[in-house]
């Protein structure tokens, strides 16, 4: 199993029956080798014939803890990435414990949900990351971009202090909402990180999200470690 | 008259749309602006050296101390007047030679 590099975007948001070619054109001018997108693709992975990949993503709904870890069950198998929002302090606690949830997602209103230093250890304990969508960056303006910028920032100021690595994503839903690797390592410099930081944010930690879980749902995985492995005949 | 270290930046504004240099240029310094204020635009001495409507390649020049915040404010554009832009940097340079290359 050779492991995945590049550059990928971790959050399309395509609608259901979009348009997901145009996406992966764009994607390509870009300079990326792959996105993630919800509920659009059957396999965890599928690498097209021209070598692109596309990546099924599971984002939990702001649902109870119990309605969560059901679809954490169901989903686990089918998605490469699994999601939890970064909603009420319980939720966000339990998720960042969650050895199956990959991500912790900034979602709206970000004012209200922000993340805390004992989420951010947590997480960081238990290899989550920290999803950033770069998206109502670009769509408001003025006062409203503000606060956001004010909330994002706080909560990458509390990851990187925490040791929680962290993911940009654009959380495009139109292909022109998507910006080049190079683009978002800059706009992460406006939420306060480091230009070695932001490269990580874009290329390392989002390949190491995808082939940590590929191993996970490889056949004979049993835990981190310890996997069943084929008997041979040499003798 | 102050010396200052030059950069020139290679781009390309991804858009549905045929842009218009002086467009493009204004949509830059107003995100400039917006998210670093005036002091910073004036530093900047940003303007669009050249730029292709066709295949949307172009050339932009700012001093290397703010070139970052040029970078992070043309990375926010997403209008210029009624199109919707992705601009891409794709290499920066001390010369319009270098940024070609």
């Amino acid at each position: 199993m050779s492991p995945i590099k590049g550059f990928f975007d971790f959050n399309i948001g395509l609608q259901r029956n979009g348009d997901i070619v145009s996406f992966i054109e764009m994607a390509r001018q870009l300079g990326f080798d792959g996105f993630a997108v919800q509920g659009q693709i059957g396999e965890p992975i599928e690498t097209r014939e021209d070598g692109f990949v596309l990546l099924n993503r599971y984002d939990l709904p702001q649902n109870s803890k119990r309605g969560m870890k059901n679809k954490v069950k169901k989903y686990r198998n089918n998605a490469i990435i699994i999601t939890a929002p970064l909603t009420n302090v319980n939720l966000a606690n339990w998720a960042a414990e969650e050895t199956t949830i990959d991500m912790l997602t900034l979602v709206p209103p970000y004012h209200e949900h922000r993340l805390r230093k004992t989420t951010a250890k947590l997480a960081a304990s238990n290899d989550t990351m920290l999803e950033v969508p770069i998206a109502p960056l670009l769509t408001t303006d003025g006062m409203i971009r503000a606060r956001i910028l004010k909330a994002f920032r706080e909560s990458v100021a509390t990851a990187i202090g925490s040791g929680m690595a962290i993911i940009l994503s654009s959380g495009a839903t139109k292909p022109l909402g998507m910006r080049s690797p190079r683009a978002i390592q800059y706009i992460g410099q406006i939420l306060g990180m480091e230009a070695a930081i932001t490269k990580k944010c874009v290329c390392e930690n989002t390949a190491q999200v995808i082939n940590r879980n590929k191993q996970k749902i490889a056949d004979g995985y049993i835990q981190e470690g310890i996997e069943i492995v084929k008997e041979t005949d040499d003798k | 008259m102050i010396d200052y270290r030059r950069r020139y930046v290679r781009f390309r504004a991804h858009t549905s749309d045929t842009l218009d240099e002086k467009e493009l240029a204004k949509a830059i310094r107003k995100s400039v602006l917006m998210l670093y204020g005036e002091v910073t635009l004036a530093d900047s001495r940003f303007y669009i050296n050249e730029f292709d409507p066709a295949t949307g390649i172009g050339i932009f020049h700012s001093t290397l101390k703010t070139l970052d915040k040029i970078l992070a404010s043309a990375a926010l554009v997403y209008k210029v007047g009624k199109a919707n832009v992705s601009i891409q940097p794709l290499k920066t340079s001390g010369t319009i030679k270098g940024s070609k290359k």
